[in-house]
């Protein structure tokens, strides 16, 4: 049951860096760009930073999970899609401008460097995806070893493949319309790129059906899963109780756990994605 | 009219406020809900720009709270249906206030009930706590020895509450009411006879928001309680018609986003001020207000006792 945490992020008035408008390879998704070394030396793939959204309208502020966050530049990048007022008011930001953040905010992934990752996702969940790989990558694996899954409606919506192959990444995709990759969703690339080793781990990141297909995925191989999980947030640390999720104990009983501050990366096994 | 003299250990001299039996540094009281139990707000913002900070509700029994999804962003404001989760008095005492303590600012309980007697144990156990500075009734939980009916929406009930929780403590009594009914002053009045010391105008309005894809509400109960600005010439109104109607002081709670506001909150009858969704936008937000009002009084020379129910009423054709 919730209980207070102590947050590490702080308010940060971060200054644009710039702001990319990524149509039309990518309509309607922007990728933006802060300085903010705090938030930069802080992050961890899975956080996010909560960002006021400007012109003085006083919404709630919109979390965006971390893309980068580069220590020697103190720049820290994140990418979304246009789908409401906030992210509208957003998209009108330019370099030069500043952004009220707070962050970096909640867990990110319990990375284990020592076992195999599968690291697979979808729409605006690829991102943050992005930054666990590169972290892959600083701890020295190589980037061929590292397999990566992305889904997407189409082409249009899937995001970052230029970002992982600067990574030496190549993702195996898969698309609903069949335009890149296999035609089917991301655990159908997944399966199709069996076998896997036994002591692997997921890490997941995408919308809610997504990820409870990924999170059956893996239960049904015996692997374990970390999801990232999105939702609306209020405060964003932990003191409105807003963006709960249910989460099923091994008892069967259920409670809730806040997505900010007790996720958003969660183990998959506990999250009751049948009540979502 | 003559302002207070400052006192040079008071960082904000001009806004010392005498709330019935409290005496507190600011008016700005944190609502319950909106800020956790403090500490998450502590690398944010400075905690000594408020009065008091109310504590999340707290009821015997831990509370699981409402099903996904519970909250939703409405035009100038937000729905929230969070179904006071709480982790129940044993966690609270032994795990929560301890922390809560640590962060020196004054404390208030709200307190949830099923029953009165449930309200009545919580306040003799709360009692003992030299923390707290008061005790608040959140009166809008559905009673259900009357059919769910909010304790609040009963003068009859209401009375019966507040003089049990009076009865039980000797610590000051906030009674905070809900707006959602058609007459709140026969209730105001309840709450006042019954021995309330202060009264916290108010909770959220009962709203709705229905997904025009699916059909269904946007969150897992069909109502859920409105904040935000959206609420604050509603929640202005209610503490306005009822500083006229009872002697006791009023915290003037609904959609307090900046000093203007806080500023006719107060001109509305108002002694206390409550900060609750504009925490979530802007956790610094509090502390410009305090900055605010502090300069709103010294411009003109006052104190903040001139501006508490000092509304000169409608304007008089004035272009």
């Amino acid at each position: 049951m919730a209980k207070p945490v102590k947050i590490s992020g702080r308010q940060e008035l971060a200054g644009v860096v710039d702001s990319i408008d990524l149509a039309p390879e990518h309509p309607g998704h922007f990728k933006i760009t802060i300085k903010s070394s705090w938030i930069a030396r802080n992050a961890l793939p899975g956080q996010f930073i909560h960002v006021l959204p400007p012109s003085g309208a006083e919404l709630l502020r919109r979390p965006f999970s971390i893309m980068s966050a580069d220590t020697d530049t103190d720049e820290v990048t994140f990418l979304y899609r246009v789908i409401g007022e906030g992210t509208q008011l957003l998209a009108s930001v330019r370099s030069r401008d500043v952004l009220d953040c707070i962050g970096p905010l909640g867990n990110g992934f319990p990375v284990d460097y020592e076992r195999p990752a599968i690291i697979a996702g979808g729409g605006v969940g690829i991102p943050p995806l992005v930054f666990l790989a590169s972290k892959f990558i600083d701890a020295g694996y190589p980037g061929e070893n590292i397999r990566v899954f992305l889904g997407a409606r189409d082409q249009q919506t899937l995001v970052c493949t230029d970002d992982l192959n600067k990574l030496g990444i190549e993702p195996v995709i898969a698309t609903e319309d069949g335009s890149v990759g296999v035609e089917g969703f991301v655990t159908d690339a997944m399966t199709q790129s069996e076998p896997y080793a036994t002591d692997s781990i997921v890490y997941a990141c995408g919308p809610i059906p997504m990820l409870a297909a990924i999170s059956k995925w893996s239960a049904d191989r015996k692997l374990t899963c970390y999801v990232s999980l999105e939702n609306k947030l209020g405060c964003g640390i932990g003191a409105c109780l807003g963006c709960s999720i249910p989460v099923r104990e091994p008892d069967s009983s259920i409670h809730y756990e806040r997505v900010c501050c007790d996720g958003p990366a969660f183990d998959a096994s506990r999250v009751a994605f049948d009540l979502m | 009219m003559k302002a207070m003299v400052p006192e040079a250990t008071s960082r904000f001299p001009l806004l010392k406020t005498k709330l019935g039996p409290l005496e507190l540094e600011t008016p700005l009281i944190a609502a319950s809900g909106t800020f956790g139990y403090g500490s998450e707000f502590e690398n944010l913002t400075d905690l000594d720009c408020f009065g008091a900070v109310t504590l999340k509700a707290v009821s015997i029994e831990p509370r699981t709270g409402n099903p996904y999804p519970r909250i939703v962003e409405t035009p100038s404001g937000m729905l929230n249906c969070i179904g006071l989760e709480n982790p129940g008095i044993d966690v609270f005492l032994n795990e929560i206030l301890p922390e809560s303590i640590k962060l020196g600012v004054p404390l208030i309980a709200n307190l949830v009930g099923d029953r009165i007697e449930d309200y009545v144990s919580l306040a003799r156990v709360l009692d003992e706590q030299d923390s707290l500075v008061a005790l608040e009734i959140n009166g809008s939980c559905p009673n259900v020895d009357h059919g769910f009916m909010s304790f609040a929406a009963d003068p009859v009930i209401l009375g019966e509450l507040v003089s049990g929780v009076r009865a039980a403590t000797s610590k000051p009594v906030i009674s905070k009411l809900s707006p959602n009914v058609t007459d709140i002053i026969p209730l105001a009045r309840s709450a006042v006879n019954a021995g309330s010391d202060i009264l916290n105008l108010g909770n959220t309005f009962l709203g709705m928001s229905i997904s025009t894809d699916t059909w269904k509400s946007r969150l897992s109960r069909d109502y859920a309680g409105l904040s935000g600005r959206a609420i604050r010439p509603l929640a202005l109104r209610i503490v306005h018609q009822v500083a006229s109607s009872v002697d006791i002081p009023i915290i003037g709670t609904g959609g307090i986003y900046e000093t203007a506001d806080a500023v006719e909150f107060l001109i509305a009858g108002a002694t206390g001020l409550g900060a609750g969704t504009v925490n979530f936008i802007q956790p610094n937000r509090v502390r410009e207000i305090c900055d605010g009002i502090n300069d709103y009084l010294a411009e003109r020379n006052l104190a903040i006792q001139d501006l508490i129910g000092a509304y000169r009423g409608p304007a008089e054709g004035e272009m």
